[in-house]
C-alpha cells in the first residue's frame, strides 16, 4: 500500500534495465520498500538489482519479455504480486531506439514494432486490469515527446510511442473512479545508455530529473507530464508548426 | 470497480476506493454469513465512525461494511452495572444517553464519533488509563461474527483467547455486532478542569504523574521545547446530570501548504495555549467538552493542508523520557512542527496482544502529511522500538512492517488466533496489507515455529 505520506511499498519496473525506469524506482523507494526489476537479460537485471539494493530495500528480478504472448505478461504481473502483495506503482519502461536506417527489412520493423508498440500496449492493458482489481495503484507509462511530433529518422519509434501514449491515456480515463490511475510521462531527450552517442538537442536532461518529476507527480493528480515541464508548451508549438518549417528546425537534433 | 466509493481516513492522508455496503439493522445470522460469502478476493473490513486517522477502516478494491446503522442501546442492568449496545452506537450517543440515568462509560476516547465496534477493535484509551485501563477491559461480553465459526460469544470466560484477539484486533478477527459494556456511576455532567503550566518536560511529566494519581482524568499538552500545560479534571456540581446542549462545531476550511503545522504558526499557537492556562487555569466544562475537545473543530485534518495530517502516537516505558524529548525537538529541528502534542500516562497493559497501552508515557503528535517527514518518523520509530515502546496502529499510516514484531511481542500469538478465526483471509484492510498483519506466509512460519 502507499502510506499516509505517499510512499509506495512495492514498485514493479517492466523493462528492468531501463536507466530512466531505474531512476524512477530509486526515487519512489528512497528509504525502504520492495522493487521488482522485470526484463529479458538476467545478467543486466542482476547487476541493476545489486546497484539498487539498500539497507531496507528488497530488490528482486523477474523474467519478462515484451515480445512474449500477452498471457506471459499477465503471468509476470501475477508473479510479481504474489511476491510482495499489492503492486503500488508499475513503471512501464520498455522500448528500443533504432534509427530508421537500421530497420532494413520487414522482420526488423516487426521486431521493433512488437517491442515498442504491441508489447507495451499489452502491458498497459494487463497492468491496468490488475490495478483496477486492486482498487489502487499507479501505472507510470514512459512515453516520449517523440509521441507528439515524430521525427523522420525515428518515425517507427515515434509512431509506436504515439500509439502507446494515446492508448495509455485512454485506459487511464477508463480507470477513473476505480482508485487506480495512469500517469503518462513524456520525457524529452534523456542522457542514457540508449541515447549515448546521439547529438543532444535543447532541453536534454538526465534520468534523475525525470525521476524527480515523476516522484512529485505521483503525489498530485496529473495524468500527463512532460520532463522537463517546459516541453509541454514547446511540443504544443512544434505540433502546430507547418511541416516544412519543422523539418528545418529538426536538422541536427534528435528527440 | 462499479459503485466504488472513496473511503478516507480521518486524517485525510490515506484513501482508497471500495464497495461500501450498509447491512440492515438486525438481520439473521444467515444474512450476516452471506456478507462473508459475498466478499470477493479483496475481502472485507468493518468500518465504524471512520475516526481512525489512517487506513484501518479502508479496503482498496474490496468491501467495506458500514456498521453505523447497527444501533440500539439496551436498558442499564443496575445489578451488573452493564448496558448492551449495538456495534454502531457511538460513544457520544452512549455518554449522553447514560448521563441522565446516572451512569457513564469508564473509558472514553477523544472523539464522540467513535463507535462501540471501533472502540473495541482499537482497544481505545481515555485520559484515565491509570484508573480504568482500556475500553476493551470494560467489555463484559460481545457477539462477534467470525468467518470460520459464524456468530461467536466472547468474554473473559467464554472464548477468552478469541476475546483478547478481537480487542485491539483492528477488525481482522470478526465483525463485532453487539457488546455488553461495564458502567460506572456518574456524579455530575459537569467537571472542573485545572490547567497547570510547567516550564520543562521534566516538570510536565512529574506534574502529570501527580495529577493522574489524584484526579479522575489527566492529560498534558506540550510544546516542542517540552514546556506545557497539565490538565486534571474532577467532577463538579454533584447531582447535575442532564447533558447540556453542545454547540455545533464550525466547519473549518482546507488550508494551503502545511497550514497550522507551519513552524511560525504552531509556535504562536503554543504561546497562546500557555498564556491562556496562566491567566485562567480553572474551567467548568461538560463531560462532552472534556472528552471530545477536537470535535469542536470538524475539519481539523484540513487545517493541515490539502494532503491532510498524520498522527504519530507512541508509548515508551517509564525511564525512556529521552525518547519523548527527542520526538519533540527532533521533529521540530528537522523542520516539522507538530500542530498538537499530547502526553498521557499509561498503567498496566491488558492481555490483548495488539492493545496499544503499556506502562509508561504516551505522546501523540499531529503533523501535516508531507513526504519529507517520512525519514524523520522512521528514525523515531527505531528509537521507540529500541526503548521497548510501540506506535498506535489504529492511528498509524506509515510505520514500517519490519518493526512490528519488536513493538508488539504478542503479534505471533495474535496471528495464530486470527488465522483460526479467519483461515481464508476474508477480513482484510489497507492497514493489514500495508503492515502485512495477516500475512499467510508469516503466520505459517509462526505455526511451524510453534509446532
Ligand atoms: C479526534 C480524535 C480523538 C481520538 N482520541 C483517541 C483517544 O483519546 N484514545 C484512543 O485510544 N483513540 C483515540 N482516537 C482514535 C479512535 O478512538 C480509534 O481510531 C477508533 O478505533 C475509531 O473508531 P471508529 O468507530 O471511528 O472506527 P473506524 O475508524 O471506522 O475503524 C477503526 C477500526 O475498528 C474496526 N471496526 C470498526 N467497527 C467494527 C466492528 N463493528 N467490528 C469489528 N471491527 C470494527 C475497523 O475495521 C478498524 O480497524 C481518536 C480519534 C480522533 C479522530
Amino acid at each position: 500500500m502507499r502510506d499516509g505520506l505517499g510512499r509506495p511499498q512495492t514498485v514493479l519496473l517492466l523493462g528492468g534495465t531501463s536507466g530512466i525506469g531505474q531512476a524512477i524506482a530509486g526515487e519512489l523507494l528512497p528509504y525502504a520498500g520492495n522493487l521488482i526489476l522485470a526484463g529479458r537479460d538476467p545478467e543486466a537485471l542482476a547487476e541493476a538489482a545489486q546497484r539498487l539494493d539498500g539497507p531496507r530495500r528488497q530488490v528482486s528480478t523477474l523474467h519478462y519479455d515484451a515480445l512474449a504472448p500477452a498471457a506471459a505478461t499477465v503471468d509476470a504481473l501475477a508473479t510479481a504480486a504474489a511476491r510482495y502483495g499489492d503492486l503500488d506503482v508499475i513503471v512501464l519502461a520498455v522500448g528500443v531506439l533504432a534509427e530508421e536506417a537500421a530497420l532494413t527489412d520487414t522482420p526488423a520493423v516487426e521486431q521493433a514494432m512488437r517491442t515498442n508498440l504491441l508489447g507495451p500496449l499489452l502491458a498497459v492493458h494487463a497492468a491496468a486490469a490488475r490495478l483496477r482489481a486492486q482498487g489502487h495503484g499507479t501505472l507510470v507509462v514512459l512515453s516520449s515527446v517523440a509521441a507528439v511530433r515524430t521525427r523522420d529518422g525515428l518515425f517507427s519509434y515515434g509512431v509506436a510511442k504515439s500509439a502507446l501514449d494515446v492508448y495509455a491515456r485512454r485506459i487511464g480515463r477508463s480507470l477513473r473512479g476505480s482508485g487506480a490511475r495512469v500517469l503518462v510521462v513524456r520525457p524529452g531527450h534523456v542522457r542514457t545508455r540508449m541515447t549515448a552517442g546521439l547529438p543532444e538537442p535543447p532541453f536534454t536532461t538526465g534520468p534523475a530529473e525525470v525521476a524527480a518529476r515523476v516522484g512529485r507527480a505521483l503525489n498530485g493528480r496529473a495524468s500527463l507530464i512532460h520532463s522537463p515541464a517546459v516541453l509541454r508548451p514547446v511540443t504544443t508549438v512544434l505540433r502546430m508548426l507547418p511541416t516544412a518549417l519543422y523539418r528545418r528546425l529538426q536538422e541536427g537534433t534528435t528527440s | 470497480m462499479q459503485n466504488s466509493t472513496l473511503v478516507e481516513g480521518w486524517g485525510r492522508a490515506t484513501r482508497s476506493r471500495a464497495t461500501v455496503v450498509t447491512p440492515g439493522q438486525g438481520g439473521t445470522d444467515e444474512d450476516w454469513a452471506a456478507v462473508f460469502a459475498g466478499a470477493g478476493s479483496r475481502g472485507l473490513i468493518a468500518r465504524g465512525g471512520g475516526r481512525s486517522y489512517g487506513d484501518a477502516a479502508q479496503n482498496a478494491g474490496g468491501l467495506v461494511l458500514d456498521m453505523r446503522g447497527q444501533g440500539g442501546i439496551g436498558t442499564v442492568d443496575p445489578v451488573t452495572a452493564t448496558v448492551e449496545a449495538g456495534a454502531g452506537v457511538t460513544v457520544g450517543e452512549l455518554v449522553r444517553h447514560l448521563a441522565p440515568r446516572g451512569w457513564t462509560l469508564p473509558v472514553v476516547p477523544g472523539s464522540a464519533g467513535v463507535t462501540v465496534g471501533g472502540a473495541i477493535a482499537a482497544d481505545v484509551h481515555g485520559k484515565n488509563h491509570r484508573r480504568h485501563g482500556t475500553f476493551g477491559a470494560q467489555v463484559a461480553a460481545m457477539s462477534v461474527l467470525t468467518p470460520a465459526y459464524g456468530p461467536m460469544e466472547m468474554s473473559l470466560t467464554v472464548n477468552a483467547e478469541q476475546f483478547w484477539a478481537t480487542v485491539g484486533g483492528l477488525g481482522l478477527t470478526g465483525i463485532i455486532r453487539r457488546a455488553r459494556l461495564r458502567l460506572i456511576p456518574l456524579g455530575s455532567w459537569w467537571v472542573t478542569t485545572v490547567d497547570d503550566e510547567q516550564p520543562s518536560l521534566d516538570r510536565v511529566l512529574e506534574r502529570l504523574r501527580a495529577v493522574a494519581a489524584t484526579s479522575e482524568h489527566a492529560v498534558a499538552w506540550v510544546d516542542h521545547g517540552g514546556a506545557g500545560v497539565v490538565t486534571g479534571a474532577r467532577p463538579a456540581r454533584l447531582g447535575a446530570l442532564v447533558p447540556g446542549r453542545v454547540a455545533a462545531g464550525r466547519r473549518t476550511p482546507v488550508l494551503p501548504g502545511r497550514g497550522i503545522a507551519w513552524p511560525p504558526v504552531s509556535a504562536a499557537a503554543d504561546r497562546v495555549r500557555r498564556f491562556a492556562a496562566r491567566i485562567r487555569p480553572r474551567h467548568e466544562r461538560s463531560l462532552a467538552e472534556l472528552h471530545f475537545p477536537l470535535d469542536a473543530l470538524p475539519g481539523w485534518a484540513g487545517l493541515h493542508g490539502r494532503r491532510g495530517l498524520v498522527q504519530y502516537q507512541f508509548t515508551v516505558p517509564f525511564g525512556a523520557e529521552d525518547v519523548l524529548a527527542e520526538a519533540l525537538h527532533g521533529t521540530r529541528s528537522a523542520g516539522f512542527a507538530p500542530s498538537l502534542s499530547v502526553l498521557k500516562l499509561f498503567a498496566e497493559a491488558n492481555p490483548a496482544p495488539l492493545s496499544f497501552p503499556a506502562p509508561g508515557w504516551s505522546l501523540a503528535m499531529d503533523f501535516a502529511a508531507r513526504a519529507a517527514l517520512a525519514p524523520v518518523l522512521d528514525r523515531l520509530d527505531e528509537r521507540v522500538a529500541a526503548a521497548g515502546g510501540r506506535v498506535y496502529l489504529v492511528k498509524d499510516s506509515r510505520v514500517r512492517p519490519d518493526l512490528l514484531d519488536a513493538m508488539y511481542p504478542g503479534l505471533a500469538r495474535w496471528r495464530a488466533v486470527r488465522s483460526m478465526l479467519d483461515p481464508e483471509h476474508r477480513l482484510v484492510s489497507d492497514l493489514a496489507r500495508r503492515l502485512r498483519l495477516t500475512d499467510q506466509r508469516i503466520s505459517d512460519l509462526v505455526e511451524a515455529g510453534h509446532a
